[in-house]
């Protein structure tokens, strides 16, 4: 009896807060859509939130290093390639749904039917998406998700956010958080125990296949938040082109040719330059006279 | 001309004042070689910016190859002169500074342009270090505005299915070709330095920044050497 009033208790809690979750998504794309994304990225500053991104970073970094990183160092060491490749993709094709939706809804037909055989050649040779036939059959494994659609439909990136105990994101990226669970089948399954621990070993299976990364990352970065975000940002453009972003988008005119920064050899040139345009001006107008 | 078009008219004029016909033969050997010179110039020029990142990526597989023997001090080594002659450093560790490089002191440039090209070549030794199949495939050359060439490479990984996009910014400095950027699946390495560089200096100035890459240096070396990598 006891156990039954918990059960409709809990029931009760999960319809209230997809009911919130539901309310808060639709205030979220109304504001989303009124403009307001766009007016926070083109008001020139880039990050106007870093300065509650920051500690949020680094929050997210310290917890990492103390829980994640280690049990991931033993995950790594203890389960052999072949099974970690497993679980791997198995959670790449259980996330394969939402891929088809957002090819649709991108416009892209011909991908999405290639990802809709894909998802049934791995869920049934494929033995559930523990092996990966797909890929042996030539079909290719395509990387599309909400925030790549609402790019390409037009939406500015918004200003960017670190969310606690999950990390980077922008707000065009945000709700595709909350609206790719909606295709995840985990979110479905009504024992708590399992879906917590299904969960959670996909976190660790998401850790674990960015060991090297975020190793890289560690290594290199001089200011780890800002290393992370200009990533983060890059890697998303890159996403949202394909992976074939016009070069024109990666070769910032001012990075290489500031006026005020020409290199030596360079402002010798620039003042021959002058020089040559001064002499044939004093000519011209001589001439003129 | 006007004797080649007489003379493909009347063969026969050939076979009689054969010898009146030498001034134009070599006037067109003269025409075709020039064009030929001027044809492998061009393939030249294009091929050189090819050369340099060949270089540097045949480098880099030979360092990975051997880098469990000679280690993170050899992998160093080796890659140093290969870097400083495939990179132009000076200029890419001005442009990752941006407006701050006209408040340095000449001493401080010099500072930051030495401090900035070791962590360049400690980052490649300890980023390329095991060999485990890898091949660079060549994808594309493309001229862009102001004299610049982009090289597209894929880097395919053991299982030659998974590959990374580099794009190598070449651009010249007294007639040789030197890379200015590496943008590794999308993200710019100059951008992200240079986003990284001028928030520290604005935040905490050029000394702190100074001290930061020199403890990421020795941290990289100190890490291997206990590592024994």
């Amino acid at each position: 009896m006891q156990k039954e009033g918990n059960h409709v208790y809990a029931e009760d809690f999960r319809l209230r807060f997809r009911t919130w979750l539901h309310s808060l998504l639709l205030i979220y794309s109304l504001v989303l859509f009124s403009g307001c994304a766009t007016t926070a990225q083109t008001n020139g500053n880039r990050d106007p939130l870093e300065k509650i991104n920051r500690p949020i970073h680094s929050l997210n970094h310290a917890l990492d290093t103390a829980f994640l990183s280690p049990v991931v160092e033993v995950y790594v060491k203890v389960l052999p390639k072949p099974i970690r490749s497993g679980v791997s993709n198995v959670f790449s094709n259980l996330g394969e749904p939402n891929v088809i939706i957002n090819d649709i809804l991108q416009g892209k037909l011909n991908i999405a039917m290639s990802d809709t055989m894909r998802f049934i050649v791995n869920s049934t040779i494929g033995l559930g998406g523990i092996l990966d036939p797909g890929t042996q059959m030539g079909l290719e494994k395509h990387h599309e998700d909400y925030g790549q659609t609402f790019a390409l439909w037009g939406f500015g990136e918004g200003p960017y956010l670190v969310l606690p105990l999950s990390g980077p994101t922008t707000l065009r990226d945000l709700p595709g958080i909350f609206l790719s669970s909606f295709t995840n089948p985990i979110v479905y399954i009504n024992d708590d125990a399992i879906r917590i621990a299904i969960g959670s070993l996909g976190t660790l299976n998401t850790r674990a296949n960015n060991i090297d990364n975020v190793k890289n990352v560690d290594e290199s970065a001089i200011d780890r938040y800002i290393f992370v975000r200009e990533a983060f940002r890059s890697n998303r453009t890159f996403n949202i082109y394909d992976g074939n972003p016009p070069l024109e988008f990666m070769l910032e005119d001012d990075l290489y040719f500031d006026d005020d920064e020409l290199i030596e050899g360079e402002e010798d040139e620039m003042e021959g330059e002058a020089e040559k345009e001064n002499t044939s001006e004093t000519q011209t107008h001589e001439s003129e006279e | 001309m006007r004797k080649i078009l007489e003379y493909l008219k009347d063969r026969s004029y050939c076979d009689h004042n054969l010898s009146t016909l030498w001034p134009v033969f070599l006037l067109l050997i003269c025409l075709f070689t020039s064009l030929l010179f001027h044809t492998s110039l061009h393939a030249q020029s294009k091929t050189e910016p090819g050369a340099v990142v060949g270089e540097l990526q045949s480098t880099l597989i030979e360092v990975m190859k051997k880098g469990p023997e000679i280690l993170y001090s050899g992998r160093y080594e080796r890659l140093e002169p290969i870097i400083n002659n495939t990179h132009q450093i000076p200029y890419i560790a001005r442009l990752t500074v941006g407006k701050y490089w006209g408040e340095m002191s000449d001493d401080d440039k010099d500072l930051f342009q030495s401090t900035f090209s070791k962590m360049v070549v400690s980052n490649y030794a300890s980023r390329f270090q095991k060999y485990k199949g890898e091949y660079f495939k060549f994808v594309s050359e493309e001229s862009m505005k102001r004299g610049m060439v982009v090289l597209i490479f894929d880097l395919y990984w053991a299982n030659g299915i998974d590959s990374t996009r580099f794009n190598y910014i070449l651009r010249q400095f007294d007639g040789k070709w030197k890379i200015v950027n590496i943008i590794v699946k999308g993200v710019s390495d100059l951008a992200l330095k240079r986003a990284e560089f001028t928030s520290v200096i604005e935040n905490e100035g050029l000394e702190k920044l100074l001290e930061r890459i020199t403890n990421n240096t020795d941290e990289i070396r100190l890490k291997h050497e206990e590592q024994g990598t």
